[in-house]
């Protein structure tokens, strides 16, 4: 099989758009936009460049101006890029010698998050959600019920079944 | 990530696209719900959930609340630690990619407070990734034709002017005629009706075959404001027009709201004609889970059987509509259905009774929605 055939085999070949001519046209461009514009490093300015592109690449169907689109999509991540590195401040001497207080308990929480992890990745789909929603984002019962359309009553008991569930399965599942 | 590193995880993406769209598809044509469901191994990765958001978007006409149930598996599939491993800016563009779908959901089937908040939550999660300016634009732009429909004017007019700004930075030439229409669309609802006019009139005069079924929503309002400033012959052709473009596109709700349109129109020349056509659309909006649509046509039906003498049939339609949108919490709708309860107990003689009965309804409607403003602790 010649090279090109086996090129267009590839699932990203059945796109319908040659992503290589795509990035030869402007990821180039959008480096130079990132460095000589917004002076960020130049492996900086690649990984920007290159994540635009994926950003391109989940949809390209809807993208009818690509130079203006890379441009625009450029512009905006290195001033997101600055922003956020202006907020960066330099450590002192001492604290560098510390560890990350963040990990001070980490022999304690590491097991429980993988616990709460595994827990979660044993339930039915809805009761991952249930879970999620009311436990780590802080969604009161009503505000899940009203995103899972069904009832307050039917959002509590779901709640408190899912709990069941993953207590019954993870339960199951260490045995 | 190097050039190799990036065309590796496209490819990956590509391939799992592949194989996603035929489960989707087997899971469309068994009619299964997939609400409450034991996920698949090989279901957890970014290609599966861009199959289902996408399946969610293209099926918000036909039935949102089916989109609802496949966003929300979208979700789950999209916050799972598996595709969290993903280079940026996928996992955020997965996470907020389903919260948008959700949010349109929400929005289709009037549950509109409810839709904001999916969509706030999109474009929170979409802009923590600066790359993913136009989804997060997108976002904003859907949620001020959310505001839109639940008539907060102000609101959907600053966000759709900052979803402008960006979609001319980003030439997207069909973000723009979007926000544009919704912009006029904007002026009618604040009475504007010759302002939006002349918008409609240019923005079709400049139709560059960006997007017909904008096209449609632009004909289909310029439809209303001929209707509203009494230019009854124009107001129908441009209907029509609106229904040809939503006839080929297969946008059946979209066909159905252009009749409402149509039978608004036909309404104030003959009320005994436009009743059956709206009694149909209000089934046909009923059977979508499209209860605010449903519900004000139901409205429309009332003064048709006003108009007509039968007061007695327009106040059951009253009370049922009534605890429709009282049951789908529909602030201002509800309001409305209240208004025309009094006015119709009123015309029985009963003004006191009429009062009464309006109060208590009101009273029962707030200790139903008094839940929403319990605690964490008191809800649970």
């Amino acid at each position: 099989m010649s090279v090109v055939a086996d090129q267009e085999s590839t699932a990203l070949s059945r796109c319908g758009i040659d992503f290589e001519a795509v990035y030869n046209q402007n990821v180039p461009l959008m480096i130079g936009v990132a460095v000589q514009r917004f002076h960020v490093s130049e492996s900086d300015a690649q990984t920007l460049a290159h994540q635009v592109f994926l950003a391109f690449f989940l949809k390209f169907n809807d993208i009818r101006d690509r130079r203006a689109w890379f441009l625009g999509a450029i512009c905006n991540a290195c001033r997101h890029y600055l922003r956020m590195r202006a907020r960066d401040v330099e450590l002192s001497p001492e604290i560098v010698e510390r560890a990350d207080p963040k990990f001070a308990r980490i022999s304690d929480s590491l097991p429980d998050k993988i616990a709460a992890r595994e827990a979660f990745g044993c339930l039915t789909s809805r009761c991952q959600l249930a879970l999620r929603l009311h436990y780590l984002d802080g969604y009161s019962i009503p505000e899940i019920a009203a995103q899972l359309h069904i009832t307050t009553a039917y959002a509590k008991k779901l709640v408190a079944r899912c709990l069941r569930q993953a207590r019954e399965r993870y339960g199951r599942d260490r045995r | 990530m190097n050039k190799e590193e990036l065309f590796a995880v496209m490819e990956q993406i590509a391939e799992e696209r592949e194989a996603a769209r035929p489960i989707v598809r087997e899971l469309v044509e068994s009619g299964a719900s997939v609400d409450d469901i034991e996920i698949p191994e090989g279901w957890r990765t970014a290609g599966m959930v861009m199959e289902l958001c996408e399946f969610a978007y293209n099926h918000l006409e036909i039935d949102p609340l089916r989109s609802l149930s496949f966003s929300l598996l979208s979700l789950v599939l999209g916050t799972d630690p598996s595709t969290r491993g993903y280079p940026e800016p996928i996992p955020v563009y997965l996470e907020g990619r389903a919260w948008k779908e959700i949010g349109h959901s929400h929005r289709f089937m009037g549950a509109y407070d409810t839709a904001i908040q999916a969509q706030n939550v999109a474009e929170t999660v979409l802009a923590t990734a600066g790359v993913l300016i136009h989804e997060q634009m997108l976002t904003r732009f859907a949620q001020a034709g959310t505001l839109f429909r639940a008539e907060r004017f102000a609101l959907a007019r600053e966000s759709n002017a900052a979803a402008i700004e960006c979609f001319r930075e980003l030439g997207d030439s069909v973000g723009l005629l979007k926000s544009e229409v919704l912009d006029a669309s904007i002026d009618i609802n604040e009475g504007y009706f010759d302002v939006a006019r002349e918008k409609f009139e240019k923005i079709l005069g400049n139709y560059g075959g960006e997007d017909l079924y904008t096209l449609g929503i632009a004909y289909s309002n310029l439809a209303i404001c001929n209707r509203i400033s009494g230019r009854k012959s124009a107001a129908v052709m441009a209907a029509e027009h609106a229904r040809e473009i939503f006839v080929e596109l297969d946008m059946p709700s979209e066909v159905s709201r252009t009749d409402w349109g149509l039978a608004t129109i036909l309404l104030e020349e003959d009320p005994r004609k436009a009743l059956p056509l709206l009694e149909r659309l209000r089934a046909d909006f009923l059977n979508r889970h499209m209860a605010s649509a449903a519900g004000e046509i139901g409205l429309c039906i009332v003064d048709g059987l006003i108009a007509t003498g039968r007061s007695v049939a327009a106040l059951r339609l009253t009370e049922k509509v009534l605890a429709e949108f009282a049951e789908a919490k529909f602030d201002n709708n509800t309001m409305s259905a209240l208004a025309y309860l009094r006015d119709l107990l009123q015309t029985t003689g009963d003004v006191r009774g009429a009062v009464r009965e309006a109060r208590s309804r009101v009273e029962k409607y707030r200790s139903e929605h008094q839940e929403l403003f319990l605690s964490l602790d008191e809800a649970n």
